[in-house]
């Protein structure tokens, strides 16, 4: 059994090894998916599944040996989406032939959150008394899932509309354009449950640790903005039939959004939630 | 009046009312609210944007989610989701018991036995009748999903409404030992607009605080034991931690992480002979960690002092000066001692621990943790379970079609082309 130094000496290696098979998966998706080539958009699989096995790895060995979940600091919180993209994403794929495509984005896209995470450094911040829970383990949980979620649907967007980009929508989309939208639909509609259900269980945890469940913090009112984008784009589909360029377009001011919530407000702003992503 | 109403619950309204408590959500998020941030900050923020913090306090976006208007249009959207919500029940509910269809197609070449055994095969389940017609369905109970949901948003909003108006929180200070007894002023109070100030109706008691720290001396947890004294005259000891709130005769007692430490207790006696009996609050600082903090009197800053019980000179803990006087070398102090600081006479009395606690009477948590539950429930099931309604009837040795889908109508048509043999399956 190692102990708990020995845990954090291991696992920013296993980082850094599960970054380098991210990188080779990504490159070989976009070779493979761009240029057509089978063979290597296997290998590039193959590689995601050995860098999720590491990163995996990885986690859980910081996880021994801070003694606490990975989410807090930018190393965890960022590691831990990069990881939740990259499994959602192979649990999709492995059922979904026209899943497989869209590794050339998601693949990149956790290279560069894993990357991010990575760079700012694997110092280790240990939990204050309220960051404990089962409704703090939720809250963080299911907005790593709404995460994964949000990439997967933005990438079915772009491939069902390419942005522009017709030839990589192309190559994205090798099924009928009316399943990439329908999928694009309905990961976002995921992202939209599980992020309203991370913003509600974090409701109830501020409740219990702070005694109030809203507070107007940046951070959950960015969250709270965030959930209405998705709430407005899933409306809009739904009533207005809003498809396209223009539902893609939504889709993509709603991920920015995402984005902004998770990773930067509690940055730029005063928060409580400033803490985690210190 | 219904015109009113069906614009008041359309889904054109319900759009434009998110659009704008986002935008003003946005805002809000930006700029900061008086409501979380210190004064201190809220200048500072200020003075770095002087244009915008003038057009922040004209159209009050300092304190913007208590404006007139947002809140006017809070109760607007809330309204118009109820009414919308009314009707997604009645709609789920006539969706489920009705079988009509009036309008069907013909798929042509497939028998209504095929048809039958391809919906099944998809997944389809139902009645099927002797006499030719077949009502089948995937995810039924699917039809549903957005009643739960928008049901489940009503009960929380209106949840949240009821505890923002009945809700009253306070803040008490408590030495070790100290008992607080009902009627006793608290530091800081918030009510609700309908809101009492909150009254515990028991003497409570600090009796003491136990914390825990990392290997890096941060903080691990926070233990306060409470006693409340019952109707016999008895004190009952209760443990309290940062993230477990006490709940004590319909109140809840909160211990703050943040706020609270070891505390000196002076005696000051001024140049004019009165005394001044002060508790100089140091907030916990962990093993080895100096805390600083100082006393005022009469208004006016009078003495700093420093708590450094786990340094060289643990058998003076605590070390005193005259306010903001850096080049005063400071004069140490253990408990008992007399010292003269700027012209004041201090007497350090004792020691020991001080907590700053929330008292809070909640009114409607539970019920807005269940309608969190209904939301969770709906949102899971509007995207797990789309429904589908497949009505097939016999026709000679055909078969017609009617099919109906709420949402992603586009992506699951597919499933009629596979029916009709138009499209390979899976």
């Amino acid at each position: 059994m190692i102990g708990m130094q020995e845990a954090l000496g291991l696992e920013t290696p296993l980082h850094i090894a599960a970054l380098v098979f991210y990188a080779f998966a990504a490159g070989l998706a976009m070779y493979g998916v761009l240029m057509g080539r089978d063979a290597a958009e296997h290998a590039g699989r193959a590689a995601a599944f050995a860098g999720i096995a590491v990163h995996v790895a990885a986690l859980g060995l910081r996880w021994y040996g801070t003694g606490h979940g990975p989410y807090l600091t930018q190393y965890e919180v960022l590691s831990s989406n990069a990881l939740a993209v990259m499994v959602l994403y192979g649990l999709v794929s492995w059922r979904r032939r026209h899943a497989r495509p869209l590794a050339a984005l998601v693949y990149p896209t956790a290279l560069l959150v894993l990357g991010i995470g990575v760079y700012s450094g694997p110092e280790v911040l240990m939990l204050p008394p309220t960051f404990t829970g089962v409704w703090l383990v939720l809250h963080v949980g299911f907005y790593f899932v709404a995460f994964a979620a949000a990439v997967i649907s933005l990438g079915y967007a772009i491939a069902h509309v390419g942005f522009g980009l017709r030839r990589l929508a192309r190559r994205l989309s090798t099924t009928d354009p009316a399943t990439t939208d329908r999928e694009s639909h309905r990961f976002a509609g995921l992202t939209f449950a599980f992020w309203g259900v991370g913003m509600l269980t974090g409701a109830i945890w501020a409740h219990y640790s702070w005694g109030r469940f809203w507070g107007w913090d940046p951070v959950e009112t960015w969250s709270l903005v965030t959930w209405l984008v998705y709430g407005i784009y899933l409306h809009a589909r739904r009533f207005y039939r809003l498809s396209g360029e223009k539902a893609a377009a939504l889709l993509l001011l709603g991920f920015l959004f995402a984005i902004g919530s998770l990773f930067f407000t509690s940055l730029l702003t005063t928060s409580l939630h400033a803490e985690y992503f210190g | 009046m219904r015109a009113f109403f069906d614009a008041l619950s359309s889904r054109r309204t319900s759009i434009l009312l998110m659009a704008f408590i986002a935008g003003v959500g946005a805002v809000g998020a930006w700029i900061p609210q008086r409501s979380n941030t210190t004064t201190v900050a809220l200048e500072a923020w200020q003075a770095e944007h002087p244009s915008l913090a003038g057009i922040a306090a004209a159209l009050a976006l300092d304190a913007v989610f208590s404006t007139w208007w947002f809140l006017a249009v809070l109760s607007v959207f809330v309204v118009s989701l109820g009414i919308a919500t009314v009707r997604m029940i009645a709609d789920a509910a006539r969706r489920t018991r009705s079988c009509e269809a009036s309008r069907t197609t013909d798929i042509p070449g497939v028998s209504f036995e095929n048809a039958v055994d391809r919906a099944h095969a998809l997944g389809y389940s139902g009645r099927v009748d002797a006499d030719g017609t077949a009502v089948l369905w995937r995810h039924r109970a699917g039809v549903w999903a957005p009643a739960v949901m928008h049901t489940g948003m009503v009960i929380a909003l209106a949840a949240a409404a009821a505890s923002s108006a009945l809700t009253s929180r306070a803040v008490l200070d408590l030495s070790a030992g100290e008992v607080f007894e009902p009627g006793d002023a608290y530091l800081v109070t918030e009510r609700g607009a309908f809101g009492g100030a909150p009254e515990l109706g028991a003497p409570l008691r600090l009796d003491g605080l136990e914390t825990e720290t990392w290997s890096t001396g941060e903080l691990k947890t926070l233990t306060a034991t409470l006693s409340v004294k019952d109707e016999a005259g008895q004190w009952r000891a209760y443990r309290s931690t940062a993230n477990d709130p006490l709940t004590v005769l319909g109140h809840v007692v909160y211990v703050q992480a943040g706020e609270f430490g070891d505390a000196a207790y002076l005696v000051v006696t001024d140049q004019a002979g009165v005394s001044h009996p002060v508790r100089m609050e140091f907030l916990f600082a962990g093993p080895g960690e100096v805390a600083y903090s100082g006393v005022t009197i009469d208004g006016a800053p009078a003495i700093d002092g420093r708590w450094d019980p786990d340094g060289v000179r643990s058998d003076r803990p605590l070390a005193l000066r005259p306010a903001g006087d850096d080049d005063f070398d400071p004069v140490t102090l253990t408990e008992g001692d007399m010292a003269s600081i700027d012209g004041y006479s201090v007497e350090f009395v004792e020691s020991g621990q001080w907590a700053r606690l929330i008292v809070a009477r909640p009114y409607a948590t539970r019920v807005l943790f269940a309608g969190f539950g209904v939301i969770a429930l709906g949102s899971l099931m509007i995207y797990l379970w789309v429904p589908r309604r497949l009505v097939l009837v016999r026709e000679g040795d055909g078969v017609r079609y009617a099919w109906w889908a709420p949402r992603m109508v586009q992506g699951y048509r597919v499933e009629i082309d596979e029916i009709a043999g138009r499209r390979r399956a899976g």
